[in-house]
């Protein structure tokens, strides 16, 4: 089990503790609803250590990259970011990568449903002169998130960082150390991933907690960040992801370039493609007190047609809200089934996005 | 020490009235001239009101596009100022025009005659398309025999075009110089900007509310003259042009980066190239469109340039009196400046009731402010296509030291023609000698013969390069770019391509999406249907995505002349880099033929067997820097002469002034006629070698050309018969190389090679 | 499946597809209509779309489907099964103009 390098600071602020992809991280620090206000009104600092890191000069790296995940790795602009999956060689997700172009270096940030040396291991495989090297231990991940998150981000490291566009990547000098920032998130509100080597880890958190607590807000864990990506409908990889393992049923085209000739999963994945998968997943609100738990069977007419494989309480809309597994006839938005038994509680299938946070409908400087 | 450029003369007639006075006063008393546009609208615009009043008298304008009236109303006043008969200067007077749309009033006739049935189109008719009118009209009309161009980066054009004759005039190339631009005010112009939904309802209130730009219609002209000889004839100086910056922003075709750091860019290298620091800058006349987008980028871009200083230094903005002017806004909103700092007062934002989010600095409300006398000031402007200009002007002296390079090299070219992508590709074609003609249906129906470029595959050629949704020109002279880039040993990286600079030249500037959103446009009664490409219809759009591409954030301009631009342009980026503005630039040009372009020539009954479908991109840079970086240049440029033709634009083209540029270059190179071995570039070899034989006292050398087996292709025609020059294989290399072009737009402009 | 859900499908899917078909074409995307799955972001993250594809997709679902989009109402551009249910919303008996 790897420790990040922010486990103290967060452990010495009061937080509860869980393994996500053989990473102690920090679950929760306050209680989930106040987590949930400082991230959609105000601004909330958590450990995101639990994504592997890894840097690789970029010479070599477009190769290697390119070799590795879905998403065309050679058209990654400088500065930019390119979010993108990982798949085995059957088209089963691995990971979920942000691959930024940072110049010099290529940056990939990888949530993966595999421990560090499993990954590490696909990363050398595709290329092991391609002086690839792990920052997963020697660094943490810092992220600031909400709609405040710019203030921070200002304080931190001046006023250029409102500049960045979503899915950017720029170097800042912080202690004598470069932190690298990505402008990124997936709250649905304003948002930056910090890559700190972990000596300036701890600093680092102290000034972000500090800028925070200024502007109304202060330190999370990762758990309420799933209740926040259902309810915006970013893809999670650990809950939809891991349940469903396949891209084309997740609607994860978007992350694929089809033209790219080589990559692990592509033929299965073309396959799959050509033929037409039979379920999607589909995102449905259930009624006041119903339960509804990963696992949950959703029926139409009398039949087991689908089931739940993600499930989060969503504070904007009242209710909780799900993705359900659909066959495709039947993937739609706005019907009704009943759910665990024919005649259970009728949840809905509805539209996401469901919610429409308020970083959406204003800009970075005209706040 | 480095020639003083001064300005000795302005002449704009706007919505404010017919002349730079009426201008000067409006914006000084800030008071807005824009009025609403129609019953139905709420849009407002700045429409000159008495066009025949700002001619003044000066005749046979009455049947050219309203943009060619306005610039020769704007220039025939600039001139009068000045005191100044360019004819008396001969081929020491230039001239740089530009326009954003152009001719789009003709433009948008000739569809809806086309939609009609129309079946021919007059010479006449077919010049009045061509953004390179005014130019060829205003030379004729004044009698400018220099260099002349038309600087075609859409909003940016005329602070571009002022920079470009202030080079030459400082390098010795030219004494004295008109610059500026205009546009006209078009409906499907409006259409497209509703149509982005950049306008505003209500007259525009830029760094205020309401959010959004007003549209107005200008010519706008300026005299530059080395100051000695301003001196010398005792005119009354206004200002001076001190500095002079581009940059492309390498970002996206309609939005400027919001990091500021473009513009910020071009600002910087204004100030570098004038000598003078951030804090010295007395005021700012700012490009303030009142876009969402523009204001608050430039306002972070101010921020970058000149750090803490901007928060104190004034800036307004003249689109609030004049709204924008789009190629003629710079030249405009610079010489109003100008005519405010003579009357000592420093212009009010009009219409400004308070700043927007996001705009953080000293706007000047109502009323204006004493000029802070003594101190230099700054002028922005930017364009789609990501390309910003931005220039330093004020009282001298400025920055005294010479800074201009001496000898350029070529070293390395890029090629993307009918034969395929890449040089080997071409020189077997020709080394084969089987002409590659096709065929293609024209916007009419009719099958044409054409040489057509085959699609390059952007992957095999780099996994980093992406042609996807670019329009075929852009896709030709992105391929040839990354060609030249490559073979020059400029790595893909953001830090080797900072300062890197291109310059394209079109021999048309109508793109594809000109002739597809005017199509859309009038198949709908002027209802936009589609959007997306709108911001491509200005030409500079080529060069902004091979920017993009390539990410190349240097030195940045598009001009358009006609046949032979992209000689032409090859030059101008020599001068350009002479002049200091970057160590290396890419100097390309393109051949499109969009289905109207054939439908109209046909129409036309333009003789021409196979027009051809080409991109060629040469590497331009200082032979300091070639040799520091070790690069193995092919060629040195050792001469070049311009010369334009003043005869009647629709006369045939005369040897004088041909004849007149080959001089020149000869001169420039210190090279007797003799040591020539071979000319290139030629249309009409015979006609040409003819028209020649006075400037080599009897038969000139022979002629290269590669359009008996790629097709004539109009801008890049002259670089491929270059590149052919000097990469020919075996032993018929020639040492010295002249290339000649004559443009049936009035400029002809040689340049003399030097085998390296 | 019942009556209910099988009608409100019909009419749904053709809506779909027909605006999958026009987004393909005006926003030159290199999907076929199954691959974009009708929940994926369509501006920011997700397709990665910018104001100007935003100003594409305010005109084609005017000019196909005859409804009118507000200025600042961003959140039906949000995918495009908000889109989907803003034309159900604005055109409750047909989706065709």
């Amino acid at each position: 089990m790897r420790r990040s390098a922010l486990r103290d600071f967060f452990a010495a602020n009061g937080a509860a503790f869980e393994a996500r992809a053989g990473v102690e991280c920090a679950r929760a620090v306050a209680d989930p609803a106040a987590e949930y206000a400082m991230v959609r009104d105000a601004v909330a600092v958590s450990d995101a250590s639990h994504h592997q890191v890894f840097a690789m000069p970029d010479a070599g790296a477009i190769d290697v990259l390119d070799r590795l995940v879905a998403g065309n790795v050679a058209r990654i602009r400088f500065g930019r970011v390119l979010h993108t999956f990982m798949a085995d060689a059957g088209g089963a997700l691995v990971a979920d990568c942000y691959i930024a172009n940072n110049d010099d270096e290529f940056l990939v940030l990888c949530e993966s449903l595999e421990d560090d040396a499993a990954i590490r291991a696909r990363f050398l495989a595709a290329g092991r002169d391609a002086g690839l090297r792990d920052l997963s231990e020697s660094h943490a991940v810092l992220s600031v998130d909400g709609f405040k998150a710019w203030a921070v981000a200002r304080e931190l490291f001046g006023a250029d960082v409102l500049g960045l566009p979503y899915l950017s990547i720029e170097r800042y000098p912080f202690e004598g150390a470069t932190v690298r920032l990505i402008r990124a998130g997936k709250t649905s509100e304003f948002g930056y991933l910090l890559v700190v080597p972990a000596a300036q880890a701890q600093v680092l958190a102290e000034r972000a907690f500090a800028s925070a607590k200024k502007n109304g807000g202060g330190l999370c864990g990762i758990a309420i960040h799933d209740d926040l990506r259902l309810e915006g409908r970013f893809f999670n990889i650990y809950a939809e992801g891991a349940a469903v393992r396949d891209p084309l049923s997740l609607g994860l085209q978007w992350m694929m370039d089809f033209e790219k000739e080589e990559y692990p999963g592509r033929s299965a994945l073309l396959r799959r493609r050509a033929a037409g998968f039979e379920r999607k997943i589909v995102g449905f609100k259930a009624p006041p007190g119903a339960k509804v738990r990963k696992g949950s069977t959703l029926h139409d007419g009398g039949r087991s047609v689908g089931e739940v494989v993600a499930v989060a309480q969503s504070r904007v809309l009242g209710c909780t809200i799900g993705l359900a597994m659909l066959p495709v006839a039947a993937a739609y938005s706005g019907l009704e089934f009943a759910m665990d038994a024919s005649d259970g509680p009728m949840v809905t299938t509805i539209s996401m996005p469901p919610i429409m946070p308020r970083s959406l409908t204003v800009k970075i400087d005209e706040m | 020490m480095r020639r003083r450029v001064v300005i000795t003369g302005v002449g704009v007639v706007s919505c404010a009235g017919k002349d730079a006075g009426h201008l000067a006063a409006a914006v000084a008393a800030a008071k807005s001239c824009l009025r609403p546009l129609g019953a139905e609208s709420g849009r407002h615009a700045g429409l000159v009101q008495d066009l025949p009043a700002a001619l003044d008298g000066l005749a046979g304008a009455s049947d050219q596009d309203r943009f060619v009236v306005l610039a020769l109303a704007a220039a025939g006043q600039a001139l009068r100022q000045a005191g100044l008969e360019p004819r008396l200067l001969g081929g020491r007077m230039g001239l740089v025009a530009a326009t954003c749309s152009g001719p789009m009033l003709s433009i948008e006739a000739h569809h809806a005659s086309a939609l009609a049935g129309a079946a021919s189109l007059s010479r006449a008719g077919r010049f009045a398309l061509s953004y390179a009118s005014a130019a060829r009209v205003l030379a004729a009309r004044f009698g400018i025999a220099g260099f002349s161009g038309t600087v075609t980066t859409a909003c940016s054009a005329s602070v571009g075009a002022l920079g470009i004759a202030c080079d030459f005039i400082r390098l010795g190339l030219l004494d004295a110089a008109l610059a500026g631009g205009s546009d006209a005010y078009s409906p499907s112009t409006q259409a497209g900007f509703d149509g982005l939904k950049a306008t505003c309802e209500g007259a525009c209130a830029p760094f205020s509310n309401p959010v959004g730009l007003s549209l107005g219609e200008a010519g706008a002209y300026i005299v530059l003259e080395e100051r000695g000889r301003a001196l010398e004839r005792g005119a009354a100086i206004l200002g001076e042009v001190l500095g002079f910056g581009t940059s492309n922003d390498a970002y996206h075709c309609s939005t400027p980066d919001p990091s500021g750091n473009g513009q910020g860019l071009a600002i910087r290298r204004a100030l570098d190239d004038a000598g003078i620091g951030p804090g010295e800058i007395g005021y700012i006349s700012a490009h303030g469109t009142g876009t969402l987008a523009n204001d608050k980028t430039e306002t972070r871009a101010l921020l970058k340039a000149l750090g803490d200083p901007a928060k104190s230094v004034p800036i307004s903005s003249a689109k609030a009196v004049t709204g924008h002017c789009l190629g003629a806004a710079g030249a405009l909103e610079t010489a109003a400046a100008l005519l405010c700092a003579r009357a000592g007062t420093l212009p009010a934002t009009a219409s400004f009731k308070g700043p927007r989010q996001g705009c953080t600095l000293d706007y000047v409300p109502a009323p204006g402010r004493p000029w802070p006398s003594g101190r230099p000031w700054l002028k922005n402007s930017f364009a789609f296509g990501g390309n910003n200009a931005a220039a330093v002007l004020g009282p001298g002296p400025g920055r005294s030291d010479d800074s201009s390079a001496d000898d350029i090299v070529v070293s390395a070219i890029g090629l993307v023609t009918p034969a395929g992508t890449g040089r080997d590709a071409f020189l077997a074609a020709l080394a084969a000698g089987v002409p590659l003609a096709g065929e293609r249906t024209d916007a009419g129906g009719c099958a044409r013969s054409i040489c057509a470029a085959p699609e390059p595959d952007a992957r095999a050629l780099s996994r980093r390069l992406d042609l996807r949704n670019m329009d075929a020109p852009s896709r030709l002279m992105t391929a040839a770019a990354h060609l030249a880039l490559a073979d020059a040993g400029i790595a893909e990286k953001r830090e080797e391509r900072a300062d890197a600079g291109f310059f394209l030249g079109l021999a048309t500037a109508s793109t594809p999406a000109e002739a597809d959103f005017l199509k859309d446009y009038f198949a709908h009664n002027g209802q936009v249907r589609h959007i997306m490409r709108y911001p491509f219809v200005v030409p500079n759009s080529i060069a902004g995505d091979v920017c993009r591409a390539l990410s190349l954030t240097g030195h940045n301009t598009t001009m358009c002349f006609g046949p032979g631009a992209g000689l032409i342009s090859l030059a101008a980026a020599a001068v350009a880099i002479r002049a200091g503005h970057s160590a290396l630039l890419v100097s390309g040009a393109v051949d499109f033929l969009t289905g109207r372009e054939l439908a109209d020539r046909r129409m036309a009954g333009e003789a021409c067997t196979a027009p051809a479908e080409a991109a060629a991109a040469f590497v331009l840079e200082s032979a300091r820097v070639a040799d520091r970086r070790c690069a193995r240049p092919l060629a040195r440029v050792l001469g070049m002469g311009w010369a334009t033709d003043t005869g009647d634009p629709m006369a045939l083209p005369s040897d004088g002034a041909f004849c007149a540029a080959v001089q020149d270059a000869l001169d420039r190179a210190r090279m007797a006629p003799g040591a020539v071995d071979v000319i290139c570039g030629l249309s009409d070899p015979e006609r040409d070698r003819e028209a020649l034989s006075s400037v080599f006292k009897g038969r000139p050398p022979a002629a290269l050309g590669v359009s008996p087996v790629l097709g004539e292709a109009d801008a890049c025609g002259a670089l491929l018969d270059l590149a052919w020059a000097l990469d020919r294989p075996g032993q018929d290399r020639p040492g010295v190389i002249l290339s000649a072009v004559r443009s049936q737009y009035g400029l002809n402009c040689a340049v003399v090679f030097g085998r390296l | 499946m019942s009556e209910q859900n099988q009608k409100l499908i019909e009419r749904r899917r053709e809506i779909i597809a027909r605006l999958k078909a026009e987004l393909i074409k005006r926003l030159n995307l290199p999907f076929q209509p199954d691959d974009l799955h009708e929940d994926v972001a369509l501006l920011g993250s997700g397709l990665g779309l910018d104001s100007l594809d935003a100003l594409e997709i305010v005109l084609c679902v005017e000019n196909t489907f005859g409804v009118k989009i507000a200025d600042d109402n961003i959140a039906v551009l949000r995918s495009i099964n908000t889109l989907v249910d803003f034309v159900m919303e604005q055109k409750p008996n047909g989706g065709a103009s």
